[in-house]
């Protein structure tokens, strides 16, 4: 879910600001591919929650941090998409004044602080529920899901 | 790289700096003032503010890229506290901001170098 959630959100982002011919687009996975990815990364996530942590009540804290994460990230996505929308709007207006701009900037520099502090604590709760070699081999495994299409995002968002 | 993508997730990414405008869309942008405006000095010099905001984006992007390097270190040392990484995230918010104030001198220098006519023109289709 966790990894699914993020990658639908760039996705999104992607087809929002990616001008027609970006010669990099070709890169991107097709939104099938990257369900079908992330869907499996999900299921082998909890697989591996229940491998590595072999204390069943540490392993249900653990997946049940994860799903917290996972929830805060689909509430992110909801707001970063209302600002890129409502950017979008201003941008194109001319008659937008600095103001509106710096509400708008504002406002969800606010909003985006307090996810990350919640996104921080949940990732400190984790670190704490885990071991350092749990922490190790699960903390790994989110990168190397996600590496693939982080690289494809960074092509496309540069 | 899962931390870049987060600080990137975070920052609204290239969902969020891009409403104002991406690299990308910056090439279609001018593209499309220059077939707007037929002014040469006009177009002149919203090609200037153009470049000029795409180095904005640019050093942004290097800036983002930095920090999602640290912020991996962060993620993946168990032993590293929230503060250390939070601190790193307060850090490269505030550059955020300072970027967008810098994006948005440049925004409303182009727009002054055109009619709300050739605004909408370029804005169209978008």
């Amino acid at each position: 879910m966790y990894c699914r959630k993020i990658l639908i959100l760039f996705l999104a982002g992607l087809v929002l600001v990616t001008a027609p011919g970006c010669a990099s687009r070709s890169k991107t996975p097709s939104p099938y591919e990257l369900q079908e990815r992330t869907s499996a990364a999900h299921a082998d996530f909890r697989k591996l929650i229940t491998v590595e942590i072999a204390d069943p009540a540490r392993a249900a804290i653990f997946a049940g941090l994860a799903d917290e994460r996972d929830a805060l990230m689909v509430r992110h996505s909801e707001s970063v998409r209302t600002y890129a929308e409502s950017m979008k709007t201003l941008s194109s207006d001319y008659s937008a004044t600095r103001e509106d701009f710096e509400k708008l900037v504002r406002d969800y520099d606010s909003d985006r602080r307090g996810f990350q502090a919640e996104f921080v604590g949940l990732i400190a709760e984790m670190k704490a529920v885990t071991t350092e070699v749990e922490w190790r081999k699960l903390s790994k495994f989110d990168i190397d899901a996600l590496g693939p299409q982080a690289s494809a995002i960074s092509t496309e968002g540069n | 790289m899962l931390a870049a993508l987060l600080v990137a997730f975070f920052l609204g990414g290239a969902a969020a700096s891009g409403a104002l405008l991406t690299e990308d869309m910056l090439k279609d942008f001018n593209h499309r003032a220059e077939q707007v405006v037929v002014d040469p000095e006009r177009v002149d010099a919203i090609t200037k503010e153009v470049a000029s905001l795409h180095d904005e984006l640019k050093a942004f992007n290097k800036a983002l890229a930095k920090s999602g390097k640290s912020l991996d270190a962060y993620y993946k040392d168990h032993g590293a506290d929230a503060a250390g990484m939070q601190t790193e995230l307060d850090a490269l918010n505030s550059a955020w901001v300072a970027a967008q104030s810098r994006v948005l001198d440049h925004r409303f220098n182009i727009r002054d170098q055109m009619t709300p006519d050739e605004w909408r023109a370029v804005f169209a289709d978008k």
